[in-house]
């Protein structure tokens, strides 16, 4: 069973994509906050047992998602669509993972 | 500054402040130049002493205005329209600088066929994407020809279908038209651009009479041309903007058709907001911008290997061609030994950009959890930052935070008495933020340089001990250094290399161990790897690894070992040549006047005796004159690039080509690339306006940076419940973020409470009178302030209706002796789209009689 979170998270990502072209700022907040949240408790966790290889992966899977949310949130210049589009299939990979 | 980094190469001030002195007339806008340039001003005032005429542009009559010999009132948010008819005054009336313009801009350039101006598509340019509220560059280019920007932040393999690469430049000039009757040529499209800035036009949008407008129009282009020059001095009252680039851009363009570039007395002023933010842009605490204007390798480009990076990023023209030799200086400078032609110099080491990182978008992202952490310089957004109250929300959110100031600031303290604790929005012990509070040594009890507002880095002597646990921020960072590498030192993560690759060796003096600051200078300059020596100039640094230099555009800082230029003071006398070039070290390469071949004429003579600068010595086969040349010392005047062997770099630039940051040596009065809302300035109302914009359907800038959000809400446009136009300022009494004078008392004594000025008009309209209780509310906040009625602030006629305005500075909170409210928790965050900047200067209120609630009024007030 995936996170709760990570569900929530792809679900605004979702909604952030179906508004394409459109730049929705909102769906990418949604999307974003739950990815914290859960990034936060994988921080917490490898503090406790920082040998945690899988939740290692886990932190950094979710640093990249955060990081690239950011990117489409407050983007430089055109919005990295292609770059979005493939953190869909990250967060469905994070989901996999953290329902193994 | 991107403005003038577009239009003339290189984003600062183009002139030294003593030579304002030096004007026949200096314009100030967007600026209290007297109250919050007080030092600077006095070369105003002496110019004035010798003749000149003082223009002051501004909403309120100010100490700026009573010096001046002209003050126009202008509503704020409007400057793009007075500035636009200036140059629609001088164009129709033929009053600009034929002869300068002709040689030394693009005016005369074809722009691509497909081009339509604002005047076309009703405030738009071609290229708009309605769906993603952006442009495409394209048809904004020299026909058939695509032209490399030197802004850093728009990668040059992004610059449009016709710029895929940077070698456009050296296969030739793109198709001109001397003669300026081509339809396309930029003169043209100019002209017909600004047509409708009209003297009407410019006093229906800005509400200055027209005759003002015109008696300042008349003494502006009087002191213009061959023999005079007119100085234009801005400061945040322009940045501060959703248009603050191209309002920018606007006085460049202008002062680029009057000659006013790169001459005695003639050029921008660009007023930085304080003390060494210039140096904080050079060496930058800019997210997307490596030292000396080197743009930050991105992610998303093709910057995965330094090769890479420096093939897209390298302009094949002009002086930046150099650019390959500046940043593998810097990789040596900071990663040294482990810095390798094998491992890219150690590149891989920088981060890449994948968004924008600036404050505006951090402080959105700390509500949502992106941002753990956060460390505090000298900066207090509690109060100083827009939507102060969202910027608490974002503070309780982190995990620490670390404030070093000299005294307690609002935000250290947020967690204990922020405005949300006080309005019980939130408790301290529902804010699980650990703060660390770290005291700050003052200037005189630490040594190092600040570089003002003309580029002038000035060292400062360590003059007593700081009392206490206060510190140097030098000592801060640098034992902060100091831990992370040793606590990485071990680390076989390659996400620690960088750490450990970092040279940090710098020696550290007595019992403090402070870092000796000239030691990080000399870094800064430059040296030779083999044997440790200054660099002297920047012209000597390589790319092969042999030199090292922390910041190329400052290198000649420290050019021997025992020679700080930073420190010289040693003044030109009465009979000097007025450079004053043994005063500190002005970058680059210690000169003064930057552009200044535009000083003399295409052959290389003085354009008039009077406003002689540099000229070429026919005998001496090199430039020579009263400051060092920005220019190849011994290019003649008459070289020409052959184009038939596609020349780089400076050998694509002509010797009657100044601008030798730009990739064709021209000023470009019409930006094909490196703006992201327009090659021209036109004119937009604020975001927020009570009125329509009078020149076009378009009423707001369409690229501007929204962030819609709770919390963060705009008003609509001439929305009934906000219908005042509400601006902010600072004050020669108290500094920014307020709290080094907040908490002294003699300067505190002086500005003692808060205040909103309304005009008297206002205040009978609402029933107040001076001193009396104010409440002031916008969306996102309401604040109560005590009125202070004064005809400084007058009612303007716009689109003829008659609208107030009024004003607050922002320098107050609840902290030291000067208290009252912070103005800045009723601003939303909106941005540039090009610099992300926030907006300050122009938005909508409303303004009642009377009090807050007892429980919804800050400490101070109670």
């Amino acid at each position: 069973m995936s996170d709760p979170r990570l569900d929530e998270s792809l679900a605004a990502l979702d909604r952030a994509l179906a508004a394409r072209p459109h730049r929705d700022g909102q769906a990418f907040t949604e999307a974003t906050k739950p990815m914290c949240a859960y990034r936060d408790e994988l921080r917490y966790a490898l503090r406790k047992a920082p040998d945690d290889l899988a939740k290692r992966r886990q932190l950094k899977a979710a640093n990249l998602a955060v990081t690239l949310m950011l990117a489409g949130h407050f983007p430089l210049g055109d919005m990295p669509w292609d770059q979005i589009e493939a953190l869909r299939g990250h967060l469905e990979a994070m989901q996999r993972d953290a329902a193994a | 500054m991107p403005s003038l980094g577009a239009t003339y190469g290189r984003g600062a001030a183009t002139m030294a402040l003593w030579d304002l002195a030096n004007a026949d007339c200096v314009v100030v806008m967007g600026s209290n130049m007297a109250e919050n340039h007080p030092i600077a001003f006095r070369f105003v005032v002496e110019a004035q002493r010798r003749g000149a005429k003082v223009i002051h542009i501004d909403p309120r009559f100010t100490r700026t205005s009573a010096l001046a010999d002209i003050h126009a009132p202008m509503r704020s948010g409007s400057d793009i329209a007075f500035l636009g008819g200036l140059i629609r005054y001088v164009i129709e009336n033929d009053l600009w600088f034929r002869e300068f313009a002709l040689a030394y801009t693009n005016l005369d350039h074809i722009i691509e066929d497909t081009y339509q101006d604002p005047e076309q598509l009703d405030g738009l340019f071609s290229g708009f994407d309605a769906d993603t509220d952006s442009y495409s560059a394209d048809s904004w280019q020299y026909k058939g020809k695509g032209y490399p920007s030197v802004e850093a932040d728009i990668p040059l393999d992004e610059q449009g279908d016709h710029a895929p690469k940077p070698d456009t430049m050296s296969k030739g000039p793109p198709e001109r038209d001397p003669t300026l009757q081509h339809p396309n040529c930029v003169y043209q499209i100019v002209k017909r651009h600004y047509a409708r800035y009209t003297p009407e036009m410019v006093e229906q949008a800005t509400g200055c009479p027209k005759e003002t407008f015109l008696k300042i129009a008349e003494t502006y282009a009087a002191a213009s041309g061959r023999e005079r020059t007119t100085a234009l001095c801005y400061a945040v009252g322009w940045t501060h903007q959703t248009v603050g680039v191209q309002i920018i851009r606007a006085a460049a363009l202008l002062q680029g058709l009057m000659g006013n570039v790169g001459r005695p007395g003639g050029g921008i002023m660009a007023l930085r907001g304080h003390t060494s933010i210039q140096g904080s842009t050079d060496i930058p605490t800019l997210s997307h911008l490596l030292p000396g204007y080197l743009a930050q390798p991105n992610a998303f480009h093709d910057h995965d290997t330094l090769e890479q990076y420096l093939e897209v990023e390298t302009p094949a023209t002009g002086w930046l061609n150099n650019m390959p030799k500046y940043v593998i200086s810097l990789l040596k400078a900071w990663y040294g030994d482990a810095a390798t032609s094998e491992n890219g110099y150690g590149y891989k080491h920088l981060p890449k950009l994948v968004g924008d990182v600036s404050q505006e978008p951090m402080t959105l992202s700390m509500p949502d959890g992106v941002v753990k952490g956060q460390f505090m310089f000298g900066q207090n957004p509690a109060v100083g930052a827009v939507n102060a109250e969202l910027v608490e929300e974002g503070l309780a959110n982190l995990e620490w935070l670390v404030v070093r100031d000299f005294a307690m600031t609002e935000t250290g303290d947020f967690w204990r008495d922020g405005r949300r604790v006080q309005k019980g929005l939130t408790s301290p012990d529902r804010i699980a933020t650990e703060v660390f509070f770290m005291p700050a040594a003052m200037p005189g009890e630490k040594e190092g340089t600040v570089t003002n507002t003309s580029r002038l880095v000035q060292w400062h002597d360590h003059v007593c001990e700081a009392a206490g646990d206060a510190r140097s921020d030098l000592w801060f960072v640098y034992h902060l250094g100091r831990r992370l590498k040793a606590l990485y030192a071990d680390s076989t993560d390659p996400a620690d290399a960088a750490i450990q690759a970092l040279t940090w060796t710098y020696p550290a003096k007595g019992e403090r161990q402070e870092p000796d600051a000239e030691e990080v200078l000399k870094e800064i300059n430059g040296y030779t790897v083999a044997d440790r020596a200054q660099v002297a100039k920047f012209q000597d640094l390589k790319d092969d690894g042999s030199t090292a230099a922390g910041c190329w555009i400052y290198t000649g800082v420290y050019p021997t070992h025992d020679r700080n230029q930073a420190r010289m003071r040693v003044p030109d006398g009465p009979d000097g040549p007025g450079s004053h070039a043994d005063w500190a070290f002005a970058w680059p390469f210690n000169r003064r006047t930057m552009y200044n071949r535009c000083s003399a004429d295409p052959e290389g003579k003085p354009w008039s005796d009077r406003k002689k600068m540099i000229w070429w010595d026919e005998a001496g086969s090199k430039w020579t004159g009263l400051d060092i040349p920005d220019f190849i010392p011994d290019k003649r005047p008459d070289y020409r690039p052959d184009w038939s062997k596609n020349p780089k770099g400076m050998d694509a630039i002509g010797g009657n080509n100044p601008f030798i940051m730009e990739p064709d040596g021209l000023c470009a009065i019409f930006v094909p690339t490196g703006l992201k809302d327009g090659p021209l300035p036109t004119y937009y109302e604020p975001l927020e306006s009570p009125t329509r914009n009078p020149f076009y359907s378009q009423q707001a800038n369409p690229t501007a940076r929204r962030y819609p959000r709770e919390g963060n809400e705009l008003h609509e446009i001439a929305d009934p419940r906000f219908p005042h136009i509400l601006t902010t300022y600072r004050l020669t009494e108290l500094h920014c973020g307020g709290i080094p004078t907040r908490i002294m008392p003699h300067t505190a004594e002086l500005q003692p409470e808060a205040f909103v000025e309304i005009s008297p008009e206002l205040a009978e309209e609402i029933g107040v009178k001076n001193l009396d209780w104010t409440v002031i509310s916008t969306l996102r906040n309401e604040i109560e302030v005590k009125a202070m009625v004064t005809e400084r602030m007058r009612p303007f006629t716009i689109n003829g209706s008659t609208l107030h305005q009024i004003g607050m500075p922002y320098v107050f909170g609840w902290k030291g002796y000067a208290s009252g409210a912070a103005v800045n928790a009723l601003l939303a965050i909106t941005g540039d789209v090009n610099t992300s900047i926030h907006t300050t200067k122009a938005l909508t209120c409303a303004i009642r009689a009377g009090r807050l609630p007892v429980g919804e009024r800050i400490r101070e007030m109670a």
